[in-house]
């Protein structure tokens, strides 16, 4: 069980007043769970990853571990790093060239302080973690002789050879190519479930969060901006940064015609008068202004004279761009004032230029917080 | 408390002698009398109507200059920019020109070319020629020899900007269109233009502040610059320390805005060349061409080392000094005598003693003050690396003047000491293993420390096994420099050292003022050939111990 409260710790800038860092994240995690921070480059991922590892000092907030406080800004208890007794990979690897692959992988069961490992035993576990990551056989190699993407293994190797009770993971996929990367995905979700380690895991990339984890937070500008599982995310995001970051979705601006309740859904007039039906997770007020999200792939592109489905959306525009992506045709499609994005079959033949109508379910469309 | 006592410390060794050069330079009074009696810029003004000192310096700095910087430029373009025979070896031959010194260097071309009895005049006439065809003893000789044994310094500065270019840039005009001759004009001298001038005003001030080859080669031709200028002050009788001092504390300043200028001028125009992508130098193919621009650096080898080494091997072993080979008798004798006079014998033992207690106190400080200024978070490390770093502006020569009277007026016996000269290096050098250090310490990732801490590594284990093994090398690196350094220490020591003090470097110079040029060539070769062992010992050590086969 993870525990962090208010955790603050912002970085006083100099340069340009740009403050960096991370304010007031707080989360809840069963133990267990595979937690993943989710985020543009400079939210804030990395400096949350390194308070809970002990290495920067935050400037309040409070983290527990089980029943370990490690950091309390009320009291100013502070558990150092080395006796978190929690796995890292950092961002930059941290492979220490003057060891071997086998030595850097050793090092945490060589200073282990819950229990002494034996020679042979420290030799099984390395090699089992050689072969978690698919480097069996690599062990003597001296540590600067591996590519980009063997570094990056070894260094997911050394964070889990000991099973620590809390694995942090910065971008630990980052550098390897698409196929290895999904079975290093699978492989080490196997593996956090059968030990069972609470996982805080960070990235980039929205389809490997949405694919592995159990909860996911959303960053913006070091602030937590929405925690919640995976298809939540994707499906109420909780306000357009939200919306656009995962997903890409369009976001469309307008007013509420009438007042709804929480979760019901209702008509949003577009700037242009076209009214839409969307779903109000939030509920609102009749006149006030609303964003609505709608995710390219829930857009149809249909001809502009079809008929029209009751129940469904439809905006007529005019199709800008057609690209071929392979397992679909991504348009681009000039309605209700803007460039929307929407996704249709391979095989529809759309000519840019041509007058389209675009089609969506009204549970498709989400009126979003504008953050 | 670390910071403020070494501030303390290290602001001491250098405030105080500074602070009694100024005193000094202010003193119209009697001659080293502290405090002085009376006060005035006299002294100054006299400094300013010997315009002919000013005007010797001048020339002779800026002519020198002028050809270190040309020998650099072609040399780093050649071996970082083109793909010549023996690219690698080359680029670590050229560190020799280094090791040799410039007073062995000044030494070794006064036996080569100077008039009369040098080899080259000597074969000149044996050839059927009249007169001399050179003269070592005259401002160009002077500024030859320095530049020679600067061009290595120079290359070093060039060559490191040469390098951190990424060749992408280039590329990426050649591809839009513009010429060989317009991207270099217009990309590539650009970029590379702040390093040359940095490299510029840095050798400036190093020839400014130069008294080895000024003195051996300068001398006798009563041809006198600042630096010698200082020296002949003191050694006059009555000594005009006044005037000495004044002629000091001005060197010392137009040093100090110098180098000021030039770390301003790098740091302004640097960023372009820096991106933190790994590239490789692609150096451009050349076929046949590539041997004539090897030739060039072999011609450069051949006139800063092996050319001097020869001249002064054959010197050495001969009772007069001759090219001539009917005329030579050949004598171990030079060296029987090196050996034999007590005091020689005793300084190369003195100096390579002093060497090794300088250079392990100097790596072992700077390891402490690297992991403060570069790793800690104390307050105030910033101005821990500016106190550190200060004594580089202060030319040695002045700096052991200043050391000179401090320690006098002080009532610890320590002048006339090793002592005094071991704390005098230390201050000169530190800054120059700080450097040496940082260099590496800012390439150490800082989180493969904190990554053995997250593993679960104390302290003290977490510095055993990773940050000392990834220092290694670097320390190894700063304490050679030290060690180099100190054996051949000139400047600061001629003041410093005394009879039962005696040094290497200064020893040499004595005996080149008062015994056979034959002796202090012995002399000379012995001091290269003990720093060239030296250095030859601790890279086997290193490469064993480092264990890295990169
Ligand atoms: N030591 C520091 N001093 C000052 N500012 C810092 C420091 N470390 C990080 N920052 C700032 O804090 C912000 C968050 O940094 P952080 O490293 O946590 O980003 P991140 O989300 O991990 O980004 P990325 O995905 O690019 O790795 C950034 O804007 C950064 O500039
Ligand atoms: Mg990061």
């Amino acid at each position: 069980m993870l525990t962090v409260t208010g955790l603050t710790r912002v970085f006083a800038n100099n340069f340009d007043a740009m403050a960096g860092g991370v304010r007031d994240a707080s989360f809840n995690l069963p133990a267990g769970t595979f937690f993943t921070l989710l985020g543009p480059s400079g939210c804030g991922k990395t400096t949350t990853l390194r308070c809970l590892a002990g290495l920067e000092r935050p400037d309040a907030g409070f983290i527990g571990l089980d029943d370990r406080v490690l950091f309390d800004g009320a009291s100013g208890a502070m558990v150092p790093v080395h006796l978190r007794g929690i796995g890292m990979v950092f961002q930059s690897y941290a492979i220490w060239p003057h060891m071997t692959v086998f030595e850097n992988i050793a090092f945490p069961l060589r200073v282990s302080r819950d229990r002494s490992y034996g020679r042979e035993e420290i030799a099984g576990m390395v090699d089992q973690a050689l072969s978690t990551v698919g480097l069996s056989g690599y062990g003597p190699r001296p540590a600067t002789r591996l590519s980009g993407g063997q570094q990056q293994r070894v260094a997911l190797a050394r964070a889990i050879v000991h099973q620590p009770k809390l694995l942090l993971l910065d971008e630990p996929l980052s550098n390897l190519d698409a196929s290895l990367r999904e079975d290093m995905r699978i492989e080490l979700r196997r593996l956090q479930q059968q030990i069972g380690i609470t996982t805080v895991y960070v990235t980039h990339d929205q389809s490997e969060a949405l694919a592995m984890s159990d909860q996911i937070a959303v960053m913006d500008r070091g602030r937590i901006v929405q925690l919640a599982a995976p298809r939540a995310i994707y499906f109420t995001p909780a306000n357009d940064f939200v919306a656009r970051f995962i997903g890409a979705a369009n976001l469309l601006v307008g007013t509420a015609e009438a007042r709804v309740a929480t979760g019901g859904s209702g008509m949003v007039r577009l700037v242009d008068g076209i009214g839409i039906i969307c779903v109000f997770p939030a509920g609102i007020e009749a006149g006030q202004p609303a964003t609505v999200a709608i995710r390219p792939e829930s857009i149809a592109v249909a001809p502009a004279n079809g008929p029209t489905l009751a129940g469904v959306n439809a905006l007529p525009g005019i199709l800008q761009d057609a690209s071929f992506l392979g397992a679909t045709l991504r348009c681009d499609v000039l309605a209700a004032g803007q460039l929307l994005r929407a996704v249709a079959a391979p095989n529809a033949a759309f000519a840019p230029g041509a007058a389209v109508q675009l089609q969506f379910a009204a549970d498709a469309a989400v009126v979003v917080e504008a953050a | 408390m670390v910071v403020p006592a070494v501030m303390l410390t290290v602001g001491l060794m250098v405030a105080y002698p500074v602070f009694f050069l100024i005193t000094e330079a202010l003193n119209v009074g009697e001659a080293g009398v502290f405090p002085p009696e009376a006060l005035g810029f006299g002294n100054f003004i006299d400094m300013i109507e010997d315009t002919k000192v000013l005007w010797n310096t001048a020339f002779v700095a800026g002519i020198s200059t002028l050809m270190a910087v040309a020998i650099g430029l072609v040399l780093a373009w050649i071996l970082t920019r083109t793909a010549i025979p023996w690219r690698g070896q080359l680029e670590r031959l050229m560190e020799l020109p280094y090791y040799m010194t410039p007073l062995v260097g000044a030494l070794a071309w006064g036996v080569l070319a100077s008039p009369k009895t040098g080899f080259i005049n000597q074969a000149w006439r044996f050839a059927g020629g009249a007169g001399d065809l050179v003269d070592i003893y005259s401002p160009w000789g002077i500024a030859w020899v320095m530049a020679l044994f600067e061009g290595t310094v120079a290359f070093v500065m060039i060559a490191a900007a040469m390098k951190s270019m990424d060749p992408s840039l280039e590329e990426s005009a050649r591809v839009m269109g513009a010429g060989k001759l317009r991207t270099a004009l217009t990309i590539t001298f650009p970029m590379i233009l702040p390093g040359i001038l940095s490299a510029t005003i840095f050798v400036f001030a190093e020839m400014l502040s130069a008294f080895a080859a000024a003195f051996v080669l300068g001398i006798p031709g009563r041809f006198v610059v600042v630096t010698t200028a200082i020296w002949q002050a003191t050694s006059a009788y009555p000594p005009e320390y006044g005037r000495a001092a004044a002629m000091g504390l001005c060197l010392f300043v137009v040093l100090a805005v110098a180098i000021g200028l030039a770390r301003l001028i790098l740091r302004k125009g640097s960023h372009a060349t820096i991106t933190g992508k790994a590239f490789r130098p692609r150096p451009m193919r050349l076929g046949r061409r590539g041997w004539y621009l090897a030739a060039v650096c072999w011609i450069y080898l051949f006139l800063a080392v092996i050319l001097p080494l020869g001249a002064l091997l054959l010197t050495s072993f001969q009772r007069f000094a001759t090219v001539i080979f009917a005329d030579m008798q050949f004598t171990l004798q030079n060296y029987v005598v090196a050996f034999r006079i007590g005091a020689i014998g005793s300084a190369l033992t003195n100096s390579l003693m002093l060497g090794v207690i300088v250079a392990t106190i100097g790596s072992l400080l700077v390891g402490v003050l690297v992991w403060i200024i570069y790793r800690s978070r104390v307050p105030g490390r910033a101005l821990v690396e500016y106190v550190v770093m200060f004594p580089q502006a202060v030319p040695r020569l002045v700096f052991g003047l200043g050391l000179l009277w401090a320690w006098l007026v002080i009532p610890i016996p320590i002048y006339g000491t090793l002592w005094l000269l071991g704390i005098a290096y230390l201050t000169v050098l530190l800054p120059l293993g700080l450097r040496t250090l940082a260099g590496v310490v800012v390439q150490i990732d800082r989180s493969l420390e904190e990554c053995a801490r997250v593993c679960g590594a104390s302290w003290l284990y977490q510095m055993r096994t990773v940050t000392m093994p990834l220092l290694r090398p670097g320390i190894v690196a700063a304490w050679l420099l030290i060690f180099i350094s100190s054996v051949r220490e000139l400047g600061a020591s001629i003041f410093l050292m005394s009879a039962t003090s005696k040094v290497i470097a200064p020893a040499i110079v004595n005996s080149w003022l008062t015994s056979s040029t034959e002796l202090s060539a012995a002399m000379a070769l012995l001091q290269t050939v003990c720093v060239f062992f030296a250095v030859v010992f601790l890279f086997r050590i290193t490469r064993r111990f480092s264990g890295d086969p990169a």
